[in-house]
């Protein structure tokens, strides 16, 4: 009981932090100072990056999203009224741009095929190097999980897979995501439950049509 | 949820096997998406954030007070006139000197009304004339002549056209032939041969009273 009441106290405290933090970042950021930009892309264009990833599936829509996010944030930080946080205001419109950006997609270039080799490679030096702590099989099946759920969640109707990614992958709380998605708390409860049973039955649809996937590992007779 | 509703939940699960399993497989599922690992963001982005906030920086930096914002406006201004003309410049120098050299040539050939009142055409023919007449006698004939005149702008011969040339008009037509002087014909200013009509005419002088 001491132990909770005193985690509860350390998040209070944490959150006050945060949110004094934020509001000297905004207050710098309209003074035009450099450090100020250079924190705020610190600090939000990883998050950033990898929602509009997990909402888009597409690595350059996701960078295209990024940077119209960054440019209403840059444009419209003197309007912010500090009403919510500043990361609850960001992914806000992370998640409206990627919803535009959705949108747009459907409307000119779902017809579009791209002919050019994906050149963007992310990886640095130390992504490559030989790493002891995962032996190859374990690697394989942690790769081809990822990549079976990502499928599925690429699947799934994007407005559950938005509370769905916002809960369990950029682990909001249900307040913060229903200010996000400017909806009632029901809402995105529901939502998140919802997106939850359509990924785990697109996981098991997928499972079933490829029996052939289910690696057992062996001892070597 | 609630310690009651979360307690019957738990004691549900443990009795039945179907939804044991069911809440299994999402609390699984939940974990696979906690440990999903980040993407990294790319290079490039990273470097276009970065270009992005200088920009946008500098860009607020540049209207944050009145007279900033009005030389930035002045700036923009200028930058969008030059913009503007800059492409124009080149095409338009070239055409006005173009134009001047065409008009520099053509105009020396255009044909206008020509400044010299009086001035004998040279392009077409002209007919000779009398210059100066000789002194001739009165006689009572009357006639129509005409003089051959050469191209030295001396009569060579006559025809009558009309009357009759009695000797006393013979007379006077033979001195109006040498003693009068003539300018020959032209024909594209070179002289020729040509004809002039000279009628004689009886005069009459009435008195009355």
């Amino acid at each position: 009981m001491a132990t909770s009441i005193l985690d509860l106290n350390s998040q209070k405290h944490a959150e006050a932090a945060t949110e004094f933090e934020d509001l000297a970042l905004v207050r710098a950021l309209r003074e035009g100072s450099e450090q100020a930009y250079e924190c705020l892309l610190l600090r939000f264009q990883q998050p950033v990056y990898n929602l509009a990833l997990r909402l888009l599936n597409d690595p350059s829509d996701a960078a295209d999203v990024v940077q119209e996010v960054f440019l209403k944030i840059f444009r419209n930080v003197m309007h912010f009224r500090g009403q919510s946080s500043l990361k609850t205001w960001i992914f806000r419109i992370t998640i409206n741009e990627a919803h535009n950006q959705r949108r747009w997609f459907f409307r000119h270039r779902h017809r579009e095929v791209g002919i050019e080799e994906e050149q963007e490679d992310c990886r640095s030096r130390a992504d490559i190097l030989a790493d002891g702590g995962q032996s190859p099989f374990d690697y394989v099946f942690d790769q081809e999980k990822q990549a079976l759920i990502e499928a599925a969640l690429a699947r799934i109707n994007p407005t559950f897979r938005a509370a769905v990614v916002l809960r369990d992958i950029t682990d909001l709380s249900y307040e913060e995501i229903a200010e996000i998605l400017q909806v009632s708390l029901g809402t995105v409860k529901s939502r998140i439950l919802r997106g939850r049973e359509a990924l785990r039955q697109e996981l098991e649809k997928r499972l079933q049509s490829r029996p052939g996937l289910r690696l057992m590992p062996k001892t070597a007779e | 949820m609630a310690g009651e509703e979360r307690a019957r939940v738990a004691e549900h699960l443990a009795t039945c096997r179907e939804c044991a399993a069911h809440f299994d497989q999402l609390s699984e599922l939940r974990r696979d998406l906690v440990t999903l690992p980040l993407a990294p963001v790319p290079a490039r982005l990273r470097t276009q954030l970065q270009v992005l906030a200088s920009r946008e920086r500098a860009r607020w930096n540049s209207t944050k007070t009145l007279p900033l914002a009005m030389r930035t406006l002045s700036i923009n201004l200028k930058l969008a006139v030059d913009n503007l003309m800059r492409p124009l410049a080149v095409p338009l120098a070239g055409g006005l000197a173009s134009a001047l050299l065409l008009f520099g040539l053509v105009v020396p050939t255009l044909g206008f009304r020509p400044a010299v009142r009086n001035d004998v055409p040279t392009v077409l023919y002209t007919a000779a004339t009398l210059v100066e007449v000789s002194p001739v006698g009165v006689g009572n004939d009357e006639a129509v002549v005409e003089l051959h005149i050469d191209a030295k702008g001396q009569a060579t011969d006559y025809s009558v056209q009309q009357g009759e040339v009695s000797p006393a008009l013979q007379a006077d037509l033979n001195q109006l032939m040498f003693f009068s002087r003539f300018t020959p014909a032209t024909w594209f200013g070179q002289p020729t041969n040509g004809k002039v009509l000279v009628s004689f005419r009886r005069v009459r002088y009435v008195v009355r009273g």
